[in-house]
């Protein structure tokens, strides 16, 4: 069990959190850049020392204010995987898994051998003797999740770990990062700023805004009680209360207040949540011709610019169900999009996520 | 009439500004080629190769090759830990630190030398102490190797201050959350990824001790066999024979353009090989 009750301060940043993890379970903490969640990691692989509060994994104490104790990073059972993996440039893949058990002057023979697994595990055997430089995205966050996992550690920390990949990767990776952490022993914080991916992995998820948990709560409790405005717009615009009332080819009919959206079949349960993010709503002037099954006419309500650069906007459609969807600048202008002109909303099926 | 699809032909216009850059630049450089020019050709390769046969010469080669080395070894292994701390940490004092580590490269050489003097001469503040050990600097061979490590120190230092300083954090802090300690890290992370700017540092530090005269004449003298070194050499062969003089030079001139050679070609394989290992397929 994680522990965590840490207050630190940076200039005008204050970091104030409390947390606590079960092993074999995730905790992601989700929240925009600068809310403090790459500072929240720091502090408990021990890179930066809180100014007050207390640390443990377990029965070990890693750091404590009251009595002055701070365990050094390489005492403490943790597996980092940082944001830009920070793989070691002039050592092979091998090496770089190994080097935990190197440092810690394992016998040859154990570190081989728990190498070659790891490798084997990670699907990563053949590039074994390449640099991490001449490899992909995607294989450079196997050799990071390899390196940090080699010595078994009690916490696992995982900094945005889909951040450096292209998209096809990142897709392909979720899945796998989902296998991989419902197997693990350890206690799982995992750190993004993309709401879906929290939803996707978090058995609990923290909400951090401006340095402070706003809501603690499991996938559920956050999608069907958000405890601010700001969670709710965080985590979706597009969220759909609602009952499967068909089925059929894996695809499932939702009836939800306003309308039905056809979804990918979630199989068991009727009861389901429905969030299709912003992105992922296609706008046209014409009735699309394309395969998205979830096609909705409406009027456009407000266009909201995206902050912080304002490169995109949030076009609200009085729809039925009313969607929010996002595009960019540009696309609004070709489109001539404005309060009051009609559109057509789509998405595909596989554009909407559905939690039971 | 002007006709818009075809505009005249601006007239070629050179300006002024490209000119006096050119001229100046074509001053300096025959500023800087011309007296080296003069040197080599001075002397006839087959005289060359007979000058350098003197024991005058060889002497003051074989100081100067040993002295060199050792100068820039001392310098390298008591160099390297001072950059990491200037490089790594918070030092108390650190400007003060950093100003002194400065100083030899703007320090006149015969103030050096007089310095060294007033501390390890023989009535100097650890001059007598250190002779009670039966060591004595002033006018030995191992005075030169002070001398030289005196005045190239700064060379090695800074150079390998800012090699460490090139190798990124986080792969520091990766090492660290491995459990790395803090040798184990040094070791198998930043000194490998730093070993470009420690190459350039010793080679700039090897060719700063090698052309050492002043620090050294004064702290060490013009013994042959023991303290000339072959700048020295040069200086001395000036008085007598103006053709040993140049014998010495070229050679001199040959063992600078190696060193600087190879200082550049260290730092130039090695972003060959960084680019490489950003490449992305």
């Amino acid at each position: 069990m994680l522990t965590a009750d840490v207050r630190s301060r940076r200039g005008a940043f204050a970091l104030e959190l409390s947390l606590a993890a079960e092993p074999r379970s995730t905790l992601v903490l989700v929240g925009e850049n600068g809310s403090g969640k790459t500072s929240f990691l720091r502090l408990l692989a021990g890179l930066d020392r809180p100014e007050g509060g207390r640390i443990a994994l377990g029965d070990r104490v890693w750091f404590d204010a009251a009595s002055h104790s701070f365990v050094e990073p390489e005492h403490r059972s943790i597996g980092y995987v940082p944001q830009d993996l920070a793989l070691f440039p002039h050592l092979s893949v091998r090496e770089n898994v190994g080097f935990g058990l190197r440092a810690s002057k394992r016998p040859d023979a154990e570190v081989r051998e728990r190498v070659d697994a790891l490798l084997a595990r990670f699907g990563i055997t053949a590039l074994a003797d390449r640099k991490p430089g001449t490899i992909s995205g995607g294989e450079r966050q196997r050799v990071a999740l390899g390196r940090a996992l080699a010595l078994e550690p009690g916490l696992l920390l995982l900094d945005e770990p889909f951040a450096s990949l292209d998209l096809p990767t990142r897709r392909g990776m979720r899945g796998e990062m989902r296998r991989l952490l419902s197997g693990l022993p350890c206690v799982t914080v995992f750190v993004t700023h993309d709401p879906m991916e929290a939803l996707a992995f978090g058995d609990q998820i923290a909400v951090l805004e401006d340095g402070r948990a706003t809501q603690v709560g499991d996938r559920d409790d956050l999608l069907r009680h958000p405890r601010s405005a700001y969670v709710a717009e965080f985590l979706g615009l597009n969220r759909f209360v609602g009952r499967v009332v068909a089925r059929g080819d894996g695809v499932a009919q939702v009836a939800c207040d306003g309308g039905t959206l056809s979804v990918v079949d979630p199989g068991e349960g009727d009861d389901v949540l429905v969030v299709v993010a912003p992105r992922e709503i296609v706008l046209s002037r014409e009735r699309p011709a394309g395969s998205a099954l979830n096609v909705f006419e409406g009027a456009v309500d407000e266009l909201t610019p995206e902050p912080p650069a304002g490169e995109r906007l949030r076009v609200r459609i009085a729809s039925q169900p009313p969607l929010v969807a996002e595009v960019t600048r540009a696309s609004a202008e070709s489109m001539g999009l404005a309060p009051g002109v009609a559109v057509f909303a789509s998405f595909k099926a596989t554009g909407a996520t559905v939690f039971r | 009439m002007t006709s818009p699809a075809a505009p005249p032909a601006a007239p070629a216009r050179v300006s002024l500004f490209r000119i006096a850059i050119a001229i100046a630049a074509v001053i300096l450089l025959a500023l800087l080629a011309l007296p080296l020019v003069a040197l080599v050709v001075r002397i006839p390769p087959g005289d060359l190769i007979a000058r350098l046969g003197q024991p005058l010469v060889i002497d003051a080669l074989r100081l100067s090759l040993l002295t060199t080395v050792a100068a820039t070894l001392l310098v390298v292994v008591l160099g390297t830990p001072l950059a990491y701390l200037l490089a790594m940490k918070r030092l108390p004092g650190q400007r003060a630190i950093e100003i002194l580590v400065m100083l030899p490269m703007v320090l006149p050489p015969t103030v050096a030398g007089l310095a060294l003097l007033m501390a390890f001469g023989r009535m100097g503040m650890l001059g007598r102490s250190l002779s009670a050990f039966g060591i004595t600097l002033p006018f030995t061979t191992l005075g030169v190797i002070v001398a030289e490590a005196f005045m190239a120190a700064p060379f090695y230092v800074l150079a390998a201050r800012a090699g460490f300083l090139s190798v990124d954090r986080r792969l520091l802090e990766a090492a660290r959350t491995a459990r790395a300690s803090e040798s184990y890290a040094f070791r198998r992370v930043l000194l490998p990824l730093a070993l470009p700017g420690l190459g350039a540092g010793a080679a700039m530090a090897a060719a700063r001790a090698l052309g050492e005269f002043g620090a050294t004449i004064t702290f060490a003298g013009n013994l042959q066999g023991v303290t000339q070194t072959m700048p020295l050499a040069v200086y001395l062969a000036l008085q007598s024979d103006l053709e040993a003089a140049v014998a010495l030079s070229v050679l001199l001139l040959a063992v600078s353009v190696a060193l600087l050679i190879a200082l550049r070609a260290a730092p130039l394989a090695w972003m060959g090989n960084s680019n490489a290992d950003r490449r992305r397929p």
